[in-house]
């Protein structure tokens, strides 16, 4: 049980290997200093620039194109420079890795990970995290950087504090690209009075709704203003490739953040982010969005008020709450408390039958049951509840990405004796004489993820 | 009464293939779309007010190009002109098929999408106050007992979930061998073994109406086969569909830029249901909302900023249409709402009272208890649909 609700899902064997203590293994497991980074992913930096060299190659190749085009149909102006035969000149590689496909390959490590790992708890953490902190692939410099993000920014700060966390995202390239923060000037700063710019609210707005207070955190129109004018600075330095902060873009002026002052002359992103970042509304809201993932979409008051306890004890550092977590006796009781979302399912399916390497189709399937990572739609991220996920549509489609992910297993996988290793308790014997009666052995695979018992965690 | 999900619960329990929609009751004979733009449309954008004197200084970088010129504006009437990536569907405004509500908004003031949303779908006063949306209320107090709404969207949307049999369809693929077996293991458990039912049922129909259709997950796609599935013979009479793009804090442009893009596939979405529900057209009615407006000056960066008041369309061959509903407010700087925002001047709740009661025959009791609780100030607004 503790592998399906705090893991990814029980591979054969690691009933076994727990033995006795499943809460002793939970302990452990979140005992980490940080997440483990996705491989192969390189930084920010580097992948900006990347970015940049695609989009130049590209251009030069259309301008090519285009030229040759226009040679074809008549259209060249006279003058106007010959463009190369198309195949006197080899295409530059970089062309073969637009961005949307380097975020596949990064996801796909990513879920080969998941998949392999022996830390469960600490990857479905991390995935929670880069959730939370949602940026969606809307463009190329966040596609390319979406999983140096969550290497930089996330995954080392999974057992540390909240606080590191929400700076960590907010001054990230990525982030700074999907909220529109760079765009977002001082109207009374130098650069902005010379360039007539102002302020967009989108980032300090989002920062106060998701990230921190929540939607009834008690926050006002004008703190949004407020947030979003003491925000004003930060912004994208494109030869770096990082982010920097640019002291002529900074409107001047003290700040009122809710009620708080933040004076002219004082690091004004720094004091807000420490206001938001252990505000009672940000426990309370963060808290429940934990609880929520772990025990369902309506928590007991009692544990929401132990998670907060925890986390105002720890001084906001995360560990503490995930403790109190481990320690819930709501979260050890036999019977299943969440539906899982499609990223859960198809993770926990590649667990249960050994999907090593197959990161790249179990993306897919991701796509195909409607929650990719780094797809939500909206700044919010994916939701989390089972009001969302249980749906008819999704129903009758899990059962086709079971089947597909079956046949990823192999002709000769033993259905029967996968299904006591992945699903908790004995089961009702309905589905073991499912399983069982099925003679073709790809749809018993597939019977084995699409049973009750392997809905729900 | 028994509901048709546990018929076919039964039927399957016994060994007998799924049924489809056939030998249902008698379907009324109307059809009604509705289209969720989430993200928040920018009303001052898609339905220019290009006569109202304070438009130009206020829309500045945003002001829509001379009506004159190609790719101009396109007239609706003195006061109002429709943005040109919706000219696909300005042929059904001359045809009297097209109305736009102007000034529109739902009776949610503060500016979460998210909260916004729920709003606009639970048809509740305030958001998080009801679990179930306002069109599966219909469909219940309608006494739905098939699945009279489908969804063609990845998720089921709040605004028709509820008590009432409905279901949700997108694009997969694949043969499903092993549904008996699967019905079979969900037996134990109610709650799955109803809405995978609800699910084989809808995909059934879908299949069937949309065989042969090109299937992707893009808006014009997906209501070419909302409309060959309402047009259906025993299809169902509801379909909700929702598009996406309308956020444009940054970058939204006039002419061309994000949120014409948005607008292209929104028209091109509304012509091919057109299209696919053939002579059906004349008994539908299709509403496209979104959860608020977008501020009435730019941003600083080329965008707009969440609103309040925007425009919601009607569709259809039974739309009273030719013409623009609007207490206009105004767009000098006392008139915005918080001199900032399109000021409301028209809830959501009464357009969508209206086409409920004339196009549904919904009574005026039912709506306000029932489907739009503490609705009661909001009339239903007359003479939306054609006599």
């Amino acid at each position: 049980m503790a592998l399906n609700r705090f893991g990814l899902g029980a591979r054969p064997g690691d009933v076994s290997a727990i033995g006795s203590n499943p809460h002793g293994w939970v302990l452990d497991q979140i005992a980490r200093l940080q997440a483990d980074p996705v491989p192969g992913v390189g930084d920010t930096p580097g992948r900006l620039h990347l970015m940049d060299a695609f989009s130049k190659a590209k251009q030069e190749a259309d301008r090519e194109d285009a030229a040759r085009a226009a040679v074809l149909d008549g259209t060249a102006k006279p003058g106007a420079p010959a463009a190369p035969p198309a195949a006197a000149k080899p295409r530059p590689p970089i062309l073969d890795q637009p961005p949307g496909k380097v975020l596949e390959n990064d996801l796909a490590r990513r879920i080969d990970q998941a998949v392999a790992t022996d830390w469960p708890v600490s990857e479905r953490l991390a995935a929670f995290w880069a959730n939370h902190f949602s940026v969606t692939n809307l463009r190329g410099e966040i596609a390319v950087t979406a999983l140096a993000y969550e290497n930089e920014a996330i995954r080392p700060n999974v057992f540390g504090t909240f606080h590191d966390m929400l700076c960590a995202t907010a001054v990230h390239p990525a982030m700074t690209f999907y909220l529109d923060a760079a765009s977002s000037v001082g109207p009374d700063s130098p650069w902005g009075l010379k360039h007539k710019r102002a302020v967009n609210e989108n980032f300090a707005r989002e920062v106060m709704e998701l990230h921190t207070l929540g939607v009834n955190g008690g926050y006002t129109q004008a703190d949004v203003q407020q947030l979003a004018l003491a925000l004003t600075g930060l912004g994208l330095d494109k030869a770096a490739g990082e982010s920097a902060f640019y002291y002529d873009r900074h409107e001047p002026g003290d700040r009122v953040l809710l009620g708080r002052k933040l004076p002219a002359d004082g690091d004004q992103m720094r004091e807000a982010f420490a206001i938001l970042a252990n505000h009672p509304a940000t426990i309370r809201h963060i808290c429940r969005k934990l609880a929520v993932h772990f025990c369902g979409d309506t928590p007991p008051p009692a544990l929401l008020k132990r998670l907060a306890d925890a986390w105002r004890q720890g001084g906001g550092a995360l560990p503490a709450v995930y403790r109190a977590l481990a320690n819930a006796p709501e979260l050890w009781v036999a019977r299943p408390l969440k539906y899982r979302s499609p990223q859960d399912f198809v993770l926990a399916s590649g667990r249960a039958f050994g999907l090593h390497g197959k990161g790249r189709a179990l993306l897919e399937e991701m796509r195909q049951l409607g929650e990719m990572p780094y797809g939500a739609p909206a700044p919010t991220g994916w939701p989390d509840q089972d009001s969302v996920w249980l749906d008819p549509g999704g129903a009758v489609g899990r059962v086709a990405s079971a089947r597909r992910m079956a046949a990823l297993a192999g002709p000769d996988v033993d259905a029967a004796g996968v299904l006591p290793q992945v699903v908790y308790a004995t089961a009702n014997s309905v589905t073991f004489d499912v399983v069982l009666a099925e003679p073709n052995p790809r749809n018993a695979a597939a019977l084995v993820l699409v049973c009750p018992e392997f809905q729900r965690r | 009464m028994i509901s048709r999900r546990h018929v076919l619960a039964g039927l399957v329990a016994a060994g007998v293939p799924k049924l489809g929609f056939a030998s249902m009751a008698a379907r009324p004979g109307k059809l009604f779309v509705l289209i969720i733009m989430r993200g928040a449309m920018d009303g001052l954008a898609a339905v220019a007010p290009l006569g109202d004197p304070d438009y130009a200084a206020l829309r500045t970088s945003l002001v829509l190009g001379t009506p004159a010129a190609p790719g101009g504006a396109l007239k609706l009437d003195e006061r109002f002109w429709l943005h040109p990536a919706l000219a696909p569907v300005y042929p059904l405004y001359g045809r009297g098929e097209m109305l736009v509500v102007h000034a529109v908004a739902s009776p949610y003031r503060e500016r979460s999408h998210f909260d916004a949303q729920n709003v606009l779908e639970s048809g509740m006063a305030k958001p998080g106050w009801g679990g179930d949306g306002w069109l599966n209320r219909m469909l219940s107090a309608q006494h739905a007992t098939r699945v009279e709404g489908i969804a063609f969207t990845p998720t089921l949307p709040l605004v028709l979930k509820g008590a009432a049999p409905v279901s949700n369809w997108q694009p997969e693929g694949g043969p499903a061998d092993i549904e008996d077996a699967v019905a079979h293991m969900y037996r134990a458990d109610p709650v799955l073994a109803a809405t995978y039912q609800a699910g084989l049922t809808a995909r059934g129909v879908v299949d069937v109406a949309g065989r042969g259709m090109p299937q992707r997950r893009i808006f014009p796609s997906l209501a070419a086969v909302a409309g060959k599935t309402l047009a259906a013979e025993d299809g169902p009479n509801m379909a909700v569909l929702e598009i996406g793009g309308w956020d444009t804090h940054v970058g939204q442009g006039t002419v061309k830029g994000r949120l014409a893009g948005a607008l292209g596939q929104l028209a091109d979405g509304v012509d091919a249901l057109h299209k696919a529900l053939g002579n059906r057209w004349r008994d539908t009615v299709v509403v496209a909302i979104t959860e608020f407006g977008r501020t009435a000056r730019p941003n600083g960066t080329g965008g707009t900023d969440h609103g309040t008041a925007t425009a919601a369309f009607l569709f259809g061959g039974a739309v009273a249409g030719g013409r623009v509903l609007a207490d206009w407010p105004g767009l000098s700087a006392p008139a915005l709402y918080q001199n900032r925002d399109l000021a409301p001047t028209t809830d959501v709740r009464c357009v969508l009272k209206g086409v409920l009661g004339e196009h549904l025959g919904v009574g005026q009791a039912v709506l306000e208890a029932k489907i739009f609780p503490g609705s009661a100030s909001a009339r239903p607004v007359a003479g939306l649909v054609r006599a």
